[in-house]
């Protein structure tokens, strides 16, 4: 049976040729229109880590030149005054690299005995309650840590997996950067669950936080969250407070909702793209595969007649044109296959293998169903063919 | 004759609702998609204002410093001496162990005194964009991004003034305290409403504590460069004192170099790379080694897409992928209309064979089928053309590209008239040559239908 069908094939094979072409160009086209959305929706749906409802940011510019008591005094002050505001339930300074700013500040050597490379974020002690961290294991910074021999650091869950798996961290040594920026060692106080603070569709990558007192110059960063349903005009007053406090105007206060928002549209705009046009070569591919298969169908009615007349039944002719279309798209689907294979063989992409094999999957599903329901119509038609009907008109 | 085909082929069309409604489903949307790729790049980098004169740009948006570690590996040599194993070393290799690097804009005195006189540079400007203000009136928030920037900003990009001039550089020097408006600001901010943007001049804005005049205002920027679209544009001079006293390379100022024609600006980048090896670093111990990558507009836009160090790899990069991705989406749609096209094309074997018997050649046949298909391209065009205006208009009104504002402008409309031949012939040809070479016999003896 299957050989007949390949033969059927053979024959036609100029026909064929040409929809074997476009099954095959719609596989790889579907093939990367899901890679790219796979990764990006596996990386969207893992968590964030971190707050971003009600909680303000802004980055006040303190130069390197200016006095450490100084800034130390016009700091302790600041967070006085945020706290004695009735809108602002907690507030807290971060360095550079703080959510959607899109800086990085990264370190890494193999001087541990494994290697890695970890983005760093200095945060002060209010910094854990401010932005709504996870502690999963130990405790985060407190005033005492100042006090402390080696430099605490938390680091985050994937960094604890990848390095120290299976072993206790706490109260370990490590060391992590071998300039000496944080002396010889650091000491792990605790883990966070998450930080993945380059946006909701940026891989999250090692993280250690470190502490910066909140007097320091270092943190200049401030993340301030406000309570509940706080009045439209808190911001303006939020904007005064902090004016009158740095003498200086030139900072944005900036709200993380909308950050998250804002660097989000950057991956859903041609994610929507990318979907609304493959959508439509789908339905393009559609309606053009039924118009051909109809028409090809039609054509072949005096085969039909002839088949019925010999004793074939209306299922055994159904069967017969969807196998053979089937038969079409799976050599179009299978050398489509063997391209996409190289996708994660080569590693072209900084894409995790698994998302190549779940868009192989997908686009090959999708296809099959496509050309099913394109092939069921025409052959049903096909089979209610009367055969006297049809070898008269011959 | 081409009338006559032309009726023909209208005729045709009409027979088949159905196969007509597929062929110009298929057309009209690849041709929409296609007009809307067209007026994004025209938007982007078609040389709209302020980018008149893109051609002779030459950017350099970020420097880097860096000083490169090595690792000293003695090479050591043994020999056997009195039974006993002697190691001697007979030098030493250097492998690169690490860098330490700073990368990102530069400072003004590296650029006012190490990158004033290039060759072949006509002029050249620097700015600074990474500053908001926010401003409250009436407790209502307005945030404006700013661009610190001199006078020869506004010769190099030609921004549409609706009201106003420029400063120059004059009042860069005097440290004047003023500033050139946009006009979504400046509607904002004072309330005025379209077409009467003079009253504007001379009024003052507060910003940072400061009072800056009014002295311009520019219509507004439909692309994506972030510098070219600032609220506000003011002479660097009024920059806090620790951006203006910066001894360091780094720090947050960009350039853009015109060169004096288009075709020096090859030039220019080797002049600019030469001189990145020349100029003495202010802290060798910590950074000795300067390195950059000037780029044109095309490479500067490719670069900022792809994220990679260089400029030029970039847009080689981008361009493959462009092409690639174009000529598989390309080829979905043409497949599937030379498929249909072939079906359909078999109805009129007994038309084909009548007109070979009168003495028509293939020739003949094939431009007639060809013909015929560019008309069905061009009646599909014509609906792309509509839908790709309708989805325009949404896609502008969605802000569904963050500010960018498409526009179809006679490029455009160029642009889509070629595709929709090249479509048209590409799609038609296959089926028409099948066709015009069926012999006479065979074409009329085939007439089922």
């Amino acid at each position: 049976m299957i050989k007949h069908i390949f033969t059927l094939i053979w024959n036609k094979k100029k026909k064929n040729f040409l929809l074997f072409l476009e099954i095959f160009f719609a596989f790889m086209i579907m093939f990367a229109v899901f890679a790219f959305i796979i990764s990006n929706m596996r990386v969207y749906y893992s968590p964030l880590g971190f707050d971003t409802e009600n909680i303000w940011t802004a980055s006040l510019r303190i130069p390197s030149s200016s006095d450490s008591t100084e800034v130390a005094q016009m700091k302790t002050l600041l967070l006085q005054e945020l706290n004695t505001m009735p809108e602002v339930e907690s507030a807290s300074f971060s360095g550079l690299a703080f959510p959607f700013s899109g800086n990085t500040w990264s370190t890494g050597n193999n001087d541990n005995g494994f290697n890695f490379q970890t983005c760093i974020f200095f945060s002060d002690e209010h910094y854990a309650k401010t932005a709504g961290l996870d502690i999963i294991e130990g405790r985060w910074f407190t005033e005492e840590d100042k006090n402390s021999k080696y430099f605490p650091v938390l680091i985050t869950k994937k960094f604890r997996e990848q390095c120290f798996a299976g072993k206790p961290v706490l109260d370990s040594l490590f060391i992590l950067d071998d300039d000496g920026d944080f002396g010889e060692f650091v000491k792990i106080i605790g883990v966070v669950d998450h930080y993945k603070y380059h946006g909701e569709f940026a891989e999250e990558q090692l993280g250690t936080f470190v502490y910066t007192p909140s007097t320091s110059k270092d943190t200049y960063v401030a993340h301030i969250r406000m309570k509940n349903g706080v009045q439209p005009d808190a911001e303006e007053k939020l904007n005064k407070l902090i004016a009158s406090t740095t003498k200086r105007a030139d900072f944005s206060i900036r709200k993380l909702e909308q950050r998250r928002i804002q660097s989000s549209q950057s991956t859903w705009t041609p994610m929507i793209a990318l979907m609304s046009i493959s959508g439509f070569l789908i339905i393009n591919v559609a309606l053009g595969l039924f118009g051909v298969l109809w028409y090809n169908i039609s054509k072949r009615r005096s085969e039909i007649g002839l088949r019925r007349t010999v004793g074939a039944t209306r299922a055994n002719i159904s069967f017969q044109f969807i196998t053979e279309i089937i038969m079409v798209t799976l050599i179009g689907i299978f050398v489509g296959l063997f391209f996409a294979a190289q996708f994660p063989i080569m590693k072209l992409f900084d894409i995790e293998n698994i998302n190549y094999y779940y868009a192989m999957l997908s686009s090959a599903g999708v296809i099959l169903l496509l050309v099913l329901i394109c092939a069921f119509y025409p052959s049903r038609q096909a089979a209610m063919v009367n055969p006297a009907m049809v070898l008269h008109e011959d | 004759m081409l009338k006559n085909y032309f009726t023909l082929a209208i005729k045709v069309l009409s027979r088949r609702k159905f196969f007509t409604f597929i062929s110009l489903f298929g057309i009209s949307f690849t041709l929409m998609i296609l007009m809307l790729i067209t007026a994004f790049f025209q938007t982007e980098l078609g040389g709209q204002a302020p980018l008149g004169k893109k051609d002779q740009l030459v950017y350099l948006d970020y420097i880097t410093t860096f000083k490169q570690f090595q690792d000293t590996i003695p090479e050591v040599d043994s020999t056997m001496i009195d039974g006993v194993m002697r190691y001697d070393t007979t030098g030493y290799r250097y492998e690169d162990s690490g860098r330490s690097i700073s990368r990102g804009p530069g400072s003004i005195k590296f650029w006012n005194t190490h990158m004033m006189d290039i060759p072949f540079v006509k002029s050249r400007t620097i700015y600074m964009s990474r500053q908001s203000f926010d401003i409250f009136i009436n407790s209502n928030k307005l945030t404006f991004s700013s661009t610190f920037t001199d006078g020869d900003f506004f010769n190099i990009y030609n921004f549409k003034f609706l009201a106003g001039a420029p400063f120059g550089n004059q009042q860069l020097d005097n440290q004047a305290q003023v500033v050139v408006l946009n006009k979504e600001a400046c509607k904002s901010y004072f309330g005025i409403s379209e077409g009467n943007f003079e009253e504007a001049i001379g009024k003052e804005v507060k910003l940072d504590r400061k009072n800056y005049e009014v002295v311009g205002v520019v219509d507004r920027v439909n692309n994506s460069f972030g510098f070219l679209k600032s609220d506000v544009f003011i002479p660097y001079t009024n920059a806090a004192p620790e951006v203006l006293n910066r001894e360091r390379f780094n720090g947050s100022f960009s350039a853009t170099f015109l060169a004096e024609s288009a075709n020096k600006t090859k030039k220019v980048k080797e002049e600019l790379v030469k001189r990145s090896k020349v100029i003495p670093l202010p802290n060798p111990e910590q950074h000795d080694q300067l390195e950059y990558f000037p780029a044109t507009l095309e490479e500067r836009y490719a670069w900022t897409i792809m994220g990679m160090d260089k400029p030029e790899e970039c847009y080689k990069y981008a361009i493959g992928a462009l092409v690639f991705l174009l000529t598989l989406f390309f080829m979905l749609p043409t497949l599937n209309l030379i498929n249909l096209n072939i079906s359909r094309i078999m109805e009129r074997s007994s038309e084909i064979g009548v007109r070979k018997a009168f003495g028509a050649h293939s020739g003949n046949i094939l431009f007639q089928f060809v013909f015929e298909n560019i008309i069905l391209t061009f009646i599909g065009g014509v609906i792309g053309f509509i839908l790709a205006y309708l989805l325009l208009n949404t896609i502008n009104g969605s802000n569904f590209l963050n500010g960018t504002i498409l526009s179809f402008n006679y490029q455009v409309f160029i642009y889509s008239f070629l595709i929709c031949l090249g479509f048209g012939i590409l799609s038609g040809f296959l089926p028409a040559w099948r066709m015009s070479r069926v012999h006479i016999v065979n074409a009329i003896k085939n007439n089922q239908l």
